[in-house]
């Protein structure tokens, strides 16, 4: 609902269709990204992208953000692509500029991201050879783009950058890059603009699943007794939460979501069992491998759901619903696969649905969930991480926020104790697990959403590794909450080597500054919190502050672990709820 | 007996480095790709032989088919096919051994075509067992080298030509 509002306040790049005018390439290329309703860019300039930049000047309607490092911007525009659904734009020099986005881009292969990278290179006649700020960018980031493009030739620019937009948004979506020669940028020459949606990569012919495979899956959850619904992000790209709750609803089946799933069904419904998987709730676990039947809803059976994959869920069939028809028998194999847009697929196989029998199930669940809810108990000296995060969901949640986690131990946290129930709210790094990636994702959201309340909750560890983003949202004065969840350790690791490495602590301990300090330094507002009672008063202070990003520093308890946690490889069977604790069905 | 997929791909090397880039990547279990000229010197025919003990054939071709320069993926399966291969094979052969070296190229169909002072070139074309064979009954003359083309393959009896599996969707 939101995501079609969103794009309808786009102007609208038609107005602009079919006209030829001469004009240097790096302007050609302007004009194409206004036609694609570009709004912001994130990036940094150089030598081989310095035209593009001094086109830039001409068109005031595209706001470039600079960041003080390429991976920032490339985040940035993954966080604007989760927050709106548009693809995010990049734009960085060649060379090292290039080489610093294949951390985001691989991310954002990963984690099905619009972005579109952007970058210049060094002039053609210099190509190969090893020049100045060189490198072979198609070649480094084949793997993590759908597909990049080199312009040799003017003409070619328009059209790549158009069939950029196009391939990172058709199926299943992802990045694109586009590589610009220096020499190619300064050629004049006659352009024809047309129409962007011209401009559309060939797919191979696949029809929608015909009648008979929709009939199967309806019978096979007709049949069903233990169903469940395995949602993941493919379930927010394609924008189908509402039918996925009608599902749910119409045929009574429980539904658990992938950390890059969360939001695609409302948590306080009662039919949610929430996120599964290493550190999902022990119910949605016990659930989706006690199940006959998995309805999976553009989810990929990654290991962090699976556990070891042989053992999981060994008596369910599976209807696999992905845009994707190479992720179909990839992990787990499919009794029914349902290739196309899962919102449609969802649409047309919602009217052939009947209800199965789940009242049993409906049981057990129940007793699963009674036995095993999430929880920690905070005490009077130190302050939980749960607590803090808990504390920051009660005090924003009629904000509504949209919510950006780095990666470890309170991303999984987060995904725990906030209550998701809006897609597009939930904007973490889960393929890659991209430590780095919460902080300028948040300014790339905030950008996308600028009406919306954006909140940060990063690690002590992954906030110093992108921390340089900060100094662009000062610059643009984004109001954005970062809440540091300081324990002083890369947690996550720490937990590992605790549980699994008999607590040979190597490399762990991080010795922090003072991030409120440092914050004030570049002009946010910094908040230091050390004991419980301060966390309430600290949330109410940060969200008080509206003119400028506040970082608030929550020094938590060093050595909490995460759990429920089935560790690394093992089944359900082996899934902790306490140290040497493990929970039985 | 391998299932064939028999890929249309633009011909071109950027095309070749994504194709072998995605399937090496994808760590798919295929090896022994032959590449072939069609009739369409735009485009260069892959046969890639997969095994399907060891990997879903349909993986393989959801995979190759997410690549734009991918013009067609066609699934073989195991339909019947000529199946051909050649091989030009080096013999280090003084001229007492010509006569017999000439016979068994004849038993072979297989025809010399360079006659050196220490050596002789023998062109084998048949089934990969049939130029195995060749090559190794050669061995005992001293085979100084050997290249192949792998094998080229074509469907057995099908009148149209390899469909164009591609669309490009119509602008909205």
């Amino acid at each position: 609902m939101e995501t079609a509002t969103m794009a309808q306040t786009q102007v609208s790049p038609r107005i602009l269709r079919r006209e030829r005018r001469r004009m240097k390439t790096a302007w050609a290329v302007m004009e194409a990204l206004v036609r694609e309703g570009v709004e912001v860019i994130f990036g940094v300039p150089g030598g081989a992208s310095l035209p593009l930049y001094d086109a830039l000047c001409d068109y005031p309607q595209i706001r470039h953000v600079l960041v003080r490092h390429e991976q920032c911007a490339v985040h940035m525009a993954e966080g604007y692509a989760r927050a709106t659904g548009k693809p995010g734009v990049c734009l960085t020099t060649s060379g090292p500029g290039a080489t610093n986005l294949v951390t985001g881009l691989t991310d954002a292969m990963m984690d099905s991201t619009p972005v579109v990278a952007i970058t210049g290179q060094v002039p053609t006649f210099f190509m190969g050879g090893d020049a100045f700020q060189e490198a072979d960018v198609i070649g480094i980031t084949m793997s993590v783009t759908k597909h990049n493009w080199l312009v040799r030739k003017p003409a070619q620019a328009p059209e790549a950058v158009h069939m950029a937009f196009r391939l990172a948004t058709d199926g299943r979506p992802g990045p694109t890059l586009v590589d610009l020669p220096r020499d190619v940028l300064l050629t004049e020459a006659d352009f024809a603009f047309e129409d962007p949606e011209a401009f559309r990569p060939s797919t191979p012919r696949r029809p929608f699943p015909d009648e008979r495979a929709l009939r199967q899956a309806a019978d096979l959850i007709a049949q069903s007794q233990r169903p469940i619904l395995y949602v993941g992000g493919g379930a927010i790209h394609s924008g189908a939460a509402p039918e996925i709750r009608a599902l749910a609803e119409k045929a009574r089946i429980p539904v658990t979501t992938t950390l890059m799933g969360l939001g695609a069904f409302p948590e306080d419904h009662p039919y949610a069992l929430k996120m599964l998987g290493m550190h999902g709730t022990v119910y949605a676990n016990f659930a989706i491998n006690f199940s006959d039947l998995i309805i999976a809803v553009g989810a990929r059976f990654d290991d962090r759901v699976t556990g070891k994959l042989s053992a999981f869920a060994p008596h369910a069939k599976v209807i696999h619903i992905d845009i994707d028809p190479a992720e179909i028998n990839k992990n787990r194999r499919a009794d029914v696969a349902l290739i196309g847009d899962a919102k449609e697929i969802l649409r047309a196989l919602l009217p052939l649905v009947r209800p199965p029998d789940t009242e049993a199930w409906w049981r057990q669940i129940e007793d699963w969930k009674a036995r095993y809810p999430l929880r920690y108990r905070q005490g009077d000296d130190v302050i939980k991480p749960q607590f803090a995060i808990q504390m920051i969901y009660e005090l924003t949640k009629d904000d509504r926020p949209i919510v950006t986690l780095d990666v470890g131990q309170h991303q999984m946290w987060a995904a725990q104790f906030f209550t998701w129930t809006e897609p597009r709210t939930c904007i973490t790094s889960g393929g890659l697990g991209t430590m780095g990636f919460s902080l300028p994702a948040a300014v790339g959201a905030q950008f996308g959403r600028p009406d919306r309340l954006v909140i940060n909750i990063n690690g002590d560890g992954s906030f110093q590794m992108t921390f340089q983003a900060l100094i662009t949202a000062v610059e643009w004065r984004l109001p954005i909450k970062v809440f540091i969840i300081n324990n002083q350790y890369l947690g996550m690791v720490r937990q590992w080597q605790e549980l699994f490495y008999n607590r040979r602590y190597s490399a762990v301990y991080l010795a922090n500054p003072d991030f409120a300090r440092m914050a004030e330094a570049v002009g946010a507002a910094g908040i230091r919190v050390e004991r419980p009672e301060q966390v309430e008063p600290a949330i109410r202070q940060a969200l008080a502050i509206t003119d400028r990003p506040v970082v608030v520093d929550i020094l938590v308890d060093p050595e909490e672990n995460c759990f429920p946690m089935i560790p690394s490889g093992m089944t359900v069977f082996d899934m902790m709820i306490a140290p040497g604790v493990k929970a039985v069905p | 007996m391998p299932h064939w997929l028999a890929v249309t791909v633009e011909n071109s090397v950027e095309s070749l480095n994504r194709v072998f880039h995605l399937l090496r990547r994808r760590h798919l279990p295929v090896d022994a790709i032959s590449m072939c000229r069609t009739e369409d010197p735009q485009e260069l025919r892959l046969l890639i032989p997969v095994d399907p003990a060891r990997v879903d054939p349909q993986r393989v071709r959801a995979n190759l088919e997410k690549l734009l320069c991918v013009k067609a993926v066609e699934d073989w399966g195991e339909r019947p096919l000529v199946v051909r291969d050649m091989a030009l094979v080096k013999v280090r052969a003084s001229a007492e051994a010509w006569v017999e070296i000439a016979q068994l190229a004849e038993f072979y169909r297989a025809r010399i075509v360079d006659v050196g002072p220490e050596t002789l070139i023998v062109e084998v074309t048949g089934s990969a067992e049939k130029v195995d064979s060749c090559i190794a009954r050669l061995q005992r003359f001293g085979v100084v080298e050997v290249t192949r083309s792998g094998p080229m393959a074509m469907v057995r009896g099908q009148a149209e030509a390899a469909p164009a599996d591609r669309v490009a969707e119509a602008a909205a």
